[in-house]
């Protein structure tokens, strides 16, 4: 075997491949991994091409990539970055399988992704953005699913995304909200992240609203297209042999915003990202899938919820006269109805008595009551 | 921008950039420059990228800065307007360097217009940049100021300082935290080159990055403390020209710190403070201003305590020679600290040395001629007062520290000199001789410097403000017992004066020149005492008048006997009202007369009026005058021991002036005259005159309109006789006994007279003696005519009976004429000018006892007016040598004669004999002693017959009772004419007169 890469290698060197001309190198070393890639034998030669020629990482010694604990460095600078990400972006906007596109984006990305490469990631991704290169933003999209929405990869990609568009823009730019019609399932997944983001107690301590530029292009997101939510259920398009990693929606995270969004912000944006909640929930029924609200994710709100009703005890406030937690609970309990209603809430019986646990709440009650039979 | 074209533009900009190290050129073109700042909105992933690109554009911009080829030919500096000056290449390259301003504008805008996330973005690249270029670029080691100008002078550098300036406004506080650390983090990066941007950024938050510099500064002393501060103090140094209150601030709280330790820190505070303030003056006067604020006595006990601990720092056992330095270089609060200093040296000895070492320091460089900044610290107003308060410490350490702090100070503002000159003189020393002490050594001035300020303009300056001071009444209400400025003043030169004249005067003071000084302020010293002796003497006056007009109201109303109850009544009723008001007068008077004689004695201890001085004839004439006045006003002195230490005072005084100049021999001799005659008589037993108004003459009754009617007649001679008006009776008539002159005043104003006519050198010469005389014509002979020398025939009086009556009644009423007359007398042959006056007496007496003749039953009494001044008359005669040897013991026996017989006597006698021998000087000749005499021994000069023969006559018929008398003034006469016999009578007549 290591025969083999070796004289492939022989074979790649003896090419243009070569690390003086560096982009040229890399776009050379892509094609090569198209053909390399099929193989499943060539895993190692894979990665230590993407390693060498398009990354330009070394090791402490020249050689043994497996061996060394350390993690590869990268020679490049931030030019050589650029010039990587036009060649990816090149490459992935010629046409091409979608499978095989997907296979090079895992492999760029998938594994072995060190801090420079995520950084790299997190740049091509948005730019990306800005030149709505839908196939690579698809397979951006695949590549999230398969990591995992809300991994601290993911999470950064997502943050980053948030920061190039949001935080340090004038408006928000039209290549953003056109995200979801240019890449559906990875604004899908993008808000799976972004919804992790913000509005989160398990991140951090108090409860941080999301910038309310991002909260408006979410909603308007959501109003447009409400079948967005469950473009992440659409099926991947994997090479041969690879898993599927199981979808999640957006749905659970943006319910938590809009639940607990009344304790810190009165924005009318949250009412309206409501209201295309419960409908995009109400369309669940056709689907008849049963995860898209994930157990775990709506004890979470109950558990902020209760968390800010020990606050109000310390504070002598009877909830019931608390208008910001009347009002959680109102589209707590909507959503709970309608959810209930769709059957997208596995294990009935146990959030309910979760419910049941929270100060009372009339519309809950009634709720609860006509479930708990 | 269309998303492919986008991607193209992406790929364009990396390409341009990725090659700019080959070919820099293409990298400063504005429209690489407007895509890049485009990419910002539209591709924002491309953000580090392109802030990298500015950083490029930066470093190119500050590269041409730096490099010869951009500097101007001539200057060598920097050509910063390239566009208009710079040759042909530099104006080529001039876009290049301008390049980043169009990157600066976008990004300032972004800060002020952009979403907030922008500002700690680029405040930190920025920062970044700006570390790594002056890092890179900076040469040489420049201070920080002239790091700041250098290079703010570059346009890119600039522009970054500005960018940074405006996020930094735009931070919270948490942002703000973050840049500072970065900041710090910069500087300790590169400490010696990022110096001048904190100094510069620190503006914006001031108190943190001094803080924070002084933490590093002492973190770094305590690894070691040999190491080299000037960044931090660099830093601290500009910062203070702005941000002096913070660092003031951070300064309290290390201190508070350092005098408490609690961190192992803590110890090296203090040290570290005072290496600190030997980099920057500025900064060693911050912590000096915190510790003067901050200072109390409990904290001395704590440094004493504490500085052991500091002790045990190597740096800080050899720093004391740096410290003495410090105080020179103190703006503000040098004064304070050495004073301070001085206060506790008596407790510890390094304060003396501290003190000893700073201020032979301080003194050299004035002697130097150096300008240094505790120069103007001392002359500050409010340190002056200080000092001066110093002065008057009983602190000996404290008080030599004031007076050489002023001394110092004084070479180069005179006028402070004058002024503490002048405050020294004005306070009292009765109860801290220390103040005397402070004002000699200050008179002594600054040894060995040249152009030291004179201390005359210092004595005219106190001596104006007591001008003021005394001619304006009750300026401030000062409580009893206290001493006037002026007293004091006055206490304090009589003082020095005195010294200088004892010869034990202190070695700092050159005696010639105090003297000098205070002859120089004569003119002064006259006003002040013209303003004090006038006033006393107008209160003297107000109380003589007073006091006759009680006299006169108690004579009219026992001679008229009635109201007297009522009048004493009134009088003492209003006594008792004017009690308290009159109190304070009478005590201000009696410190008035205590001024007075202060100054006289200052008169007589710098020898003022003397010949040496020049004077000015004005001045000759009003210390005269007023020396005259305080004479008399020293007569009215409640005890015998003072008139007389004040006449004494007055003698020296006058007899200094009157040996020194005519002139004021002859205006005190008017003065004195006159005012025993009219001005002050009362003093000398004068017998007052009745006012008009008292007497209570209706206008139109007046004498002289009187007169107006009737020029001649029988009514007329009622002037003569002063015997009263009609139809009011007779003049009261006082009773002369009463009003006897007194001796002791008498005996003191003789002296005075004396003390202005003899002279010094020419002991017998009578010139102010026959001054005297004619002024005595002049005063009481009003009349012109017949004032000649000859005695007239006996006939004649009575033309002039009018006037020799009103001389008469002026010896009565002025008793002291007599005496000075015999003074006169005394000193022959001055007499002979007063003939007129002699005339009249002697013309009077005879036709009084011609009167007395016609009722002879009437006995005469044994004090008879009459007969005591015949007595005096004939005596003067005879002590003048008027008279011949018999005559001249007529006076002795005059008594035992009838008044017929005694009318005889003085016609045949002495009349005729001063008719035929005229008085006059030509009588007398001069001796080898320069006495005057005149010979009655020789053959020409003895009497005739005729004069004698009279009283021969008459003696004989009594000379039972004046057989002895007869005896001496004939037969031993003859006696001794046959033994021939040089004059015994002469030798008589000496005796007589001593």
């Amino acid at each position: 075997m290591s025969m083999s890469v070796d004289s492939n290698k022989s074979l790649l060197r003896k090419s243009d491949m070569k690390l003086d001309n560096y982009p040229t190198c890399a776009v050379e070393a892509l094609t090569r991994l198209e053909t390399l890639i099929a193989s499943r034998n060539k895993q190692n030669m894979v990665m230590q091409i993407i390693s060498e020629f398009i990354f330009l990482e070394r090791t402490s010694k020249d050689g043994d990539v497996r061996k060394s604990q350390a993690l590869p460095i990268s020679q490049m600078n931030l030019f050589q970055e650029f010039q990587l990400i036009i060649v990816l972006i090149e490459y992935f906007s010629r046409p091409g399988r979608d499978a095989t596109r997907n296979a090079i984006f895992l492999s760029l990305f998938g594994s072995h992704l060190t801090p420079q490469r995520s950084k790299l990631l997190c740049r091509l991704i948005s730019t990306a953005v800005s030149g709505s290169v839908a196939p690579l933003l698809s397979s951006a999209g695949t590549w999230m699913q398969q990591v995992g929405c809300k991994t601290p990869f993911s999470l950064e990609v997502a943050q980053n995304i948030v920061s190039d568009f949001i935080s340090y823009s004038r408006k928000t730019p039209e290549q953003l909200k056109q995200l979801p019609m240019v890449g559906t399932h990875f604004a899908a997944n993008f808000m799976v992240a972004v919804a992790d983001l913000y509005l989160n107690e398990q991140r951090s301590q108090t409860l941080n609203p999301p910038p309310d530029a991002l909260l408006d292009t979410i909603t308007e997101w959501m109003t447009e297209n409400v079948a967005l939510c469950l473009a992440s259920q659409q099926p991947l398009v994997l090479p041969a042999g690879a898993i599927a990693m199981p979808f999640t929606t957006p749905l659970a995270g943006l319910l938590r915003w809009v639940v607990l969004a009344p304790l810190v912000s009165n924005r009318s944006a949250y009412s309206n990202l409501h209201l295309s909640l419960l409908r995009a929930l109400q369309q669940l029924v056709t689907s008849g899938e049963s995860t898209a609200l994930p157990n775990q994710d709506l004890r979470q709100i109950v558990k902020s919820l209760q968390s800010y009703c020990a606050r109000l005890a310390e504070s002598n406030t009877d909830p019931k006269a608390d208008a910001a937690y009347q009002k959680c609970m109102e589209r707590f309990a909507q959503a709970v109805q309608i959810a209930l209603i769709t059957n997208c809430i596995t294990n009935q019986i146990q959030l309910l008595c979760l419910l049941e646990s929270l100060p009372p709440h009339k519309l809950m009650k009634i709720v609860i009551e006509a479930h708990k039979k | 921008m269309l998303p492919q074209n986008l991607l193209d533009q992406l790929k364009h900009f990396i390409e341009t950039v990725s090659n700019g190290h080959s070919c820099p050129q293409p990298l400063t073109s504005p429209n690489l420059i407007k895509l890049a700042l485009g990419f910002l909105e539209e591709l924002p992933a491309t953000r580090d990228i392109v802030f990298e690109y500015f950083a490029l554009l930066a470093e190119i911009s500050v590269q041409l800065y730096v490099s010869p080829e951009m500097a101007d030919p001539k200057t060598g500096m920097p050509v910063s307007q390239v566009k208009q000056a710079g040759n042909r290449q530099q104006q080529q390259r001039a876009s290049e360097y301008e390049a980043f301003n169009l990157v600066k504008t976008a990004l300032q805008n972004l800060v002020w217009k952009g979403p907030p996330a922008w500002s700690p973005l680029i405040a930190n690249w920025s920062l970044e940049l700006v570390a790594k270029l002056s890092d890179k670029y900076t040469q040489r080691r420049m201070t920080i100021t002239a790091s700041c100008n250098y290079w703010l002078e570059c346009s890119a550098m600039h522009g970054l300082m500005t960018l940074i300036n405006s996020c930094f406004r735009k931070l919270t506080q948490p942002e703000e935290e973050a840049c500072v650390k970065i900041m710090l983090n910069a500087f300790h990066r590169f400490p010696m080159t990022f110096d001048w941007i904190v100094a510069r950024l620190g503006g914006c938050f001031p108190y943190k990055i001094i803080m924070q510099i002084l933490q590093c500064g002492i973190k770094r002393f305590v690894d070691d403390y040999r190491c080299h501060l000037d960044s931090e103090a660099g830093i601290l140094d500009y910062m203070t020209s702005c941000h002096e209150q913070h660092l003031r601030a951070a300064f309290r709280e290390m201190l508070k710190e350092g005098f408490a330790p609690k961190k192992p820190l803590d110890v090296a505070v203090v040290p570290f403070l005072l290496i600190t303030t030997n980099y920057s003056d500025t900064i060693l006067q911050s912590l000096v201003n915190v510790l003067v604020e901050v200072y109390t006595e409990d904290m001395c006990e704590v440094i004493v305590q504490k500085s052991p601990l500091w002790l045990s720092n190597k740096m800080f056992a050899g720093m004391q020679p740096t410290l003495n330095n410090a105080v020179l270089r103190l703006n503000e609060h040098g004064a304070t600290l050495l004073l301070t200093a001085a206060k506790m040296a008596e407790k510890y000895v390094w304060c003396q040395d501290f003190l000893d070492n700073s201020m032979q320091e301080l003194e050299q460089w004035v002697l130097n001629q150096r300008n240094f900044p505790l120069l103007a610290d001392l002359a500050y107003e409010e340190t002056k007062y200080m000092l001066w308060k110093s002065c008057l410490s009983t602190n000996l350490f404290e008080q030599q520290t004031a007076v050489r702090l002023l001394l110092v100070v004084s070479s180069q503002h005179p006028n402070i000199y004058y002024q503490t000159i002048s405050q020294l003189l004005k306070k009292s020393y009765a109860q801290n001789p220390n103040g005397i002490g402070a004002l000699i050594r200050l008179l002594g001035g600054q040894s060995g410097m040249v152009n030291f300020p004179g201390f005359t303009a210092g004595f005219k300056m106190v001596l104006e403000d007591i001008t003021l001071d005394v001619q304006v009444n009750n300026r401030l209400p000062v409580p009893p017992g206290t001493t006037t400025e002026a007293f004091n003043t006055f206490s304090n030169l009589n003082i020095l004066a005195r010294m200088h004249k004892s010869k034990n005067v202190a070695p700092y003071i050159k005696a010639q020149h105090l003297n000098q000084a205070l002859n120089e302020c004569l003119p002064k010293i006259i006003q002040i005492f013209d303003c004090t002796v006038n006033k006393l003497v107008l209160k003297m006056d107000r109380d003589a008048a007073e006091r006759s007009a009680d006299k006169f109201r108690a004579q009219q109303s026992s001679n008229n006997n009635n109201d007297d109850e009522l009048c004493n009544g009134k009088d003492y009723g209003k006594r008792t009202k004017l009690e308290p008001g009159e109190d304070k007068a009478d005590d201000e008077d009696a410190t008035r007369m205590r001024l007075a004689h202060l100054i006289v004695d200052l008169l007589n201890n710098i020898d003022a009026g003397s010949r040496t001085t020049v004077l000015r004839t004005p001045l000759v004439l009003k210390l005269a005058t007023l020396s005259v006045k305080y004479f008399f006003v020293g007569l009215t002195e409640k005890t015998v021991i003072r008139r007389a230490a004040a006449s004494h005072r007055s003698y020296t005084l006058l007899q200094r002036q009157c040996s020194a100049r005519k002139i004021a021999r002859t205006v005190c001799l008017r003065e004195l005259v006159e005012g025993a005659l009219f001005y002050h008589g009362h003093l000398l037993g004068q017998l007052e005159e009745y006012e008009l108004d008292e007497l209570q003459i209706p206008e139109h009754e007046h004498l002289i309109l009187q007169n107006l009617h009737t020029s001649s007649g029988a009514n007329s001679n009622r002037s003569v006789l002063h015997s009263g008006i009609i139809g009011r009776g007779l003049r009261p008539v006082l009773p002369t006994n009463e009003r006897n002159c007194d001796a002791e005043k008498q005996a003191l104003y003789l002296k005075a007279l004396n003390a202005c006519c003899a002279d010094l050198e020419k002991p017998n010469n009578v010139e102010g003696y026959s001054l005297v005389s004619l002024l005595l014509v002049e005063l009481v002979s009003t009349d012109v005519m017949y004032n000649g020398l000859p005695f007239p025939d006996e006939e004649f009086t009575r033309v002039t009976m009018e006037r020799d009556m009103q001389i008469r009644r002026a010896f009565i009423t002025s008793p002291v004429l007599w005496a000075v007359l015999g003074l006169i007398a005394g000193h022959r042959p001055a007499l002979c000018y007063s003939s007129v006056l002699l005339r009249a007496l002697c013309a009077t007496c005879l036709h009084h006892w011609r009167g007395k003749n016609v009722n002879r039953f009437q006995p005469t009494a044994a004090n008879d007016e009459l007969m005591l001044c015949t007595k005096k008359m004939l005596q003067l005669l005879a002590m003048s040598q008027l008279i011949p040897p018999p005559l001249t013991n007529l006076h002795l026996i005059i008594e035992q004669f009838e008044s017929a017989e005694i009318a005889l006597l003085l016609r045949e006698c002495i009349w005729n004999y001063l008719k035929d021998h005229v008085p006059s000087p030509a009588l007398f000749h001069v001796d080898n002693n320069g006495l005057h005499w005149r010979n009655t021994n020789t053959q020409q000069a003895k009497v005739p017959p005729q004069y004698v023969d009279t009283l021969r006559h008459l003696m004989q018929r009594k000379l039972s009772t004046l057989g002895p008398h007869y005896h001496q003034m004939f037969i031993m006469g003859e006696l001794m004419e046959v033994n021939s016999e040089p004059d015994p009578t002469a030798r008589l007549q000496i005796v007589e007169l001593d």
